[in-house]
C-alpha cells in the first residue's frame, strides 16, 4: 500500500511538474500600449478584459491546445472590430502582448511580444 | 451603356444557381499566358468600368475592393458588442446555426470568377497547395514562392501595387504540413470538418505566412488569398466527394441574400446547402496533371460556350453530356481523352482543340490588349513593426493560486493572492465530465469539502474569474 503511494505522489509529482514546464500551459497578459481604449478582446480563444490606454491585463492561463487552434486576435476599438490570425508556436511560459498601434484600413494590430 | 450590358450579363447568371464552367488547376500547372492572364484580370477587376484612374467614382466599380471590405466589414462579430449579428467567420463549433464559413468563400471566388471569364472565358481560378511534406525547410518553401507565386508575371506586383504589407515565411511555422491533414479529414461530421478545416493551419496557415494584410480581416484584398480559399475549397470538395454529408442550418448567406446590390446587380440569394457540390458551379478540381470532367451536363447558363482549358490531360466521360443546342469546348495544350459516357447529343456544338501556339488568348475584352491597369493602394501604412520576441517577464500580476492537499482525501483548500469577485471553481474527472462545479463571490480563500465520496484516481482542478470565463489555472489532483 505504501509502495503503491510512493508511486502515485510520483506520477503525479512528475506529470505535474511537466505540464508548465512542458509547456502544455501558457501565460498571457495583453498591455495597451496605444491611446485608445480596447475592448471586446480575445487572444487564442481566450477573453481579456476591457484595457484602458496603458493599462495592463492579468495574465490568462491558455493551453497549447487552444494556442494552436485558436490562433486568432480580436479586439474593437474605434468602433471598428480587429481580427487577425496570428503566431500559433509560442514556446515560452508567459508572455505579454504588448498591443502598440491599431491600422483600421488594414485592421492590422501592431504588437510586440513580450 | 456598358454598365447596362454588365448589369443585364450578370443578372442572368445570377438569376438560376446552375452551372457554369471551370478547370480549377494548381498554380504551377498554369501556361505562361495563364499567369498573365490572371494576374492582369485581377487589375481590371478593380476598375470594371475600365476608365482608369480618372474614376470619379472608383469604388462602385472595384470588385476587389468590395468583395475585400465584405469579407472585412462581416468577418466575425463573436466577440463583439453585438454577437447575434451575423457573420462569416469562427461560428463553429458553438454557433451552428450562424455557420457559412466553406459555403460563402466558395460563393465568394465564384462570384469573382465569373467577373474574370467575362473578361476571359478560359481563366478557372487556380489553387495553392500550401500542405508541405513533413520536416519541411521553411526557407527552401520561401525560395520556391518566391520563384513561381510571388512572381512579376504571377501575384508579385500587387504588394506594392496594392500597399499589401506582405512578410513572406516571416511565421516559420506557419504553414501545413501533411500531418496536420488526417485529423481533420477522419472527421465524418460536417461541422467538426469544416471548424476543424476552419482553426488549423491547412486554412490559417497561408494567412499568417504570407503576412501583412493576409493575417487580418482585409486579406480578401490580396489576390492570394483567392488561390489559398481555392485551395481550401478543394479541401471541403476532397472530403465531400466520399463523404457527401455537407449540410447546413442556414438558408441564406450574408451578400448573397437577396438584397446586396454591387456595381448595379443585386446579387442573387444563395442557399449554402445548394452549393455544397462544387459541381454546380461547374467546377472540377484537376491535379497531377489529370481534369477528370465527369458527371456533368452542359447548360450554357453563362458562357454560349463553355470552355474547358488546361496544359496537361483533359478526361471526359462516365456522364458527360452535351445536350442538343448546347456549345462546348475542351482545349488542352498536350491531350485530350474522350472515354465511354462522354455525350455530344445531336444538334449539339462540341469541339476538342489542342492549343498548338499554347496561348488562351489574353486578349482582354474589347479587343483591348491585356494590361496590368492602375495600381490603386488600398492603404498606405509604412509603420509596419516587426514583431519581436523579448525576454519574458521577471514579474508578473498573476493571481496566484494555491491548492492543497495533494493528493486528497475529503477536502481541498484553495487560496488565492488576491479577492476575485466571482471565482468559479471546476472539477472534472478523467473523463473530462464536470462532477463539480461552484462559484464563490469575493473571496480570497475556498474551502471545497464532500469529496469523500469521489472515487480514488486523478481528477482535474480548474478555478476560473467567472467574469472572464476562461480558467485562471487548471491542476491536477490526485484522490487516495
Ligand atoms: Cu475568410
Amino acid at each position: 500500500m505504501k509502495k503503491h503511494l510512493i508511486l502515485l505522489l510520483f506520477v503525479f509529482t512528475t506529470s505535474c511538474g511537466n505540464s508548465l514546464k512542458n509547456n502544455n500551459f501558457i501565460k498571457i497578459s495583453i498591455y495597451n500600449n496605444t491611446q485608445e481604449n480596447i475592448t471586446n478582446i480575445m487572444l487564442y480563444g481566450n477573453k481579456f478584459k476591457n484595457l484602458k490606454p496603458s493599462e495592463k491585463s492579468n495574465f490568462i492561463i491558455i493551453s497549447q491546445d487552444y494556442i494552436k487552434n485558436n490562433a486568432i486576435f480580436t479586439l474593437d476599438s474605434q468602433g471598428k472590430t480587429f481580427n487577425m490570425y496570428i503566431d500559433n508556436t509560442l514556446s515560452k511560459k508567459s508572455y505579454t502582448f504588448q498591443i502598440d498601434s491599431l491600422n483600421i484600413k488594414n485592421r492590422f494590430i501592431y504588437y510586440n511580444i513580450k | 451603356m456598358k454598365k447596362y450590358c454588365f448589369s443585364i450579363l450578370f443578372i442572368f447568371i445570377f438569376s438560376s444557381i446552375t452551372f457554369s464552367q471551370a478547370i480549377r488547376k494548381e498554380y504551377k500547372e498554369m501556361t505562361a499566358s495563364e499567369r498573365i492572364a490572371l494576374r492582369d484580370a485581377f487589375y481590371q477587376l478593380r476598375d470594371l468600368d475600365n476608365d482608369g484612374a480618372g474614376d470619379a467614382n472608383p469604388n462602385d466599380d472595384d470588385l476587389i475592393n468590395d468583395l475585400g471590405d465584405f469579407h472585412l466589414n462581416f468577418f466575425s462579430f463573436d466577440n463583439s458588442a453585438d454577437p447575434t449579428q451575423p457573420d462569416l467567420h469562427l461560428n463553429l463549433p458553438d454557433e451552428p446555426t450562424r455557420e457559412i464559413f466553406l459555403a460563402w468563400h466558395r460563393a465568394m471566388i465564384f462570384e469573382l470568377e465569373q467577373y474574370m471569364q467575362d473578361i476571359n472565358p478560359n481563366i478557372g481560378m487556380p489553387y495553392w497547395n500550401t500542405i508541405q511534406p513533413n520536416g519541411f525547410d521553411n526557407n527552401a518553401v520561401i525560395a520556391d514562392a518566391l520563384a513561381t507565386l510571388f512572381t512579376t508575371d504571377f501575384m508579385g506586383p500587387f504588394d506594392a501595387d496594392w500597399s499589401l504589407g506582405r512578410n513572406i515565411g516571416a511565421q516559420v511555422n506557419a504553414l501545413p504540413d501533411v500531418n496536420d491533414l488526417p485529423s481533420i479529414f477522419n472527421q465524418t461530421d460536417f461541422f467538426t470538418f469544416s471548424n476543424r478545416l476552419e482553426r488549423r493551419s491547412p486554412h490559417n496557415g497561408a494567412h499568417r505566412w504570407v503576412g501583412g494584410v493576409m493575417q487580418t480581416s482585409a486579406s480578401a484584398r490580396d489576390p492570394v488569398f483567392y488561390l489559398h480559399h481555392t485551395f481550401v475549397d478543394k479541401l471541403w470538395n476532397d472530403w465531400e466527394v466520399p463523404n457527401q454529408n455537407s449540410s447546413y442550418i442556414k438558408t441564406d448567406m450574408l451578400r448573397y441574400d437577396g438584397t446586396y446590390t454591387f456595381y448595379g446587380v443585386t446579387k442573387p440569394l444563395i442557399n449554402p446547402n445548394d452549393i455544397v457540390d462544387a459541381k454546380v458551379y461547374g467546377t472540377f478540381y484537376a491535379e497531377n496533371q489529370l481534369a477528370l470532367l465527369e458527371d456533368y451536363t452542359v447548360s450554357n447558363t453563362y458562357n454560349s460556350t463553355e470552355n474547358f482549358y488546361y496544359q496537361y490531360t483533359i478526361e471526359s466521360g462516365n456522364n458527360f453530356t452535351i445536350p442538343n443546342t448546347k456549345d462546348c469546348k475542351f482545349e488542352s495544350v498536350n491531350e485530350i481523352l474522350l472515354t465511354p459516357g462522354f455525350l455530344s447529343e445531336t444538334g449539339s456544338n462540341f469541339i476538342a482543340k489542342i492549343d498548338t501556339d499554347n496561348d488562351i488568348n489574353t486578349l482582354a475584352r474589347n479587343g483591348v490588349e491585356s494590361k496590368m491597369g492602375v495600381s490603386n493602394p488600398f492603404d498606405v501604412n509604412l509603420n509596419t513593426q516587426i514583431i519581436i520576441f523579448n525576454e519574458e517577464l521577471a514579474a508578473d500580476n498573476v493571481t496566484i493560486i494555491k491548492s492543497f492537499p495533494n493528493p486528497f482525501t475529503d477536502k481541498v483548500y484553495i487560496n488565492l493572492s488576491k479577492e476575485i469577485k466571482s471565482c468559479k471553481i471546476k472539477i472534472y474527472n478523467m473523463m473530462g465530465k464536470v462532477i463539480r462545479s461552484e462559484i464563490y463571490e469575493n473571496v480570497t480563500s475556498i474551502e471545497l469539502d464532500g469529496l469523500y465520496d469521489l472515487s480514488n484516481g486523478v481528477y482535474v482542478l480548474e478555478v476560473s474569474d467567472s467574469t472572464i470565463e476562461k480558467p485562471l489555472i487548471v491542476r491536477r489532483l490526485i484522490k487516495l
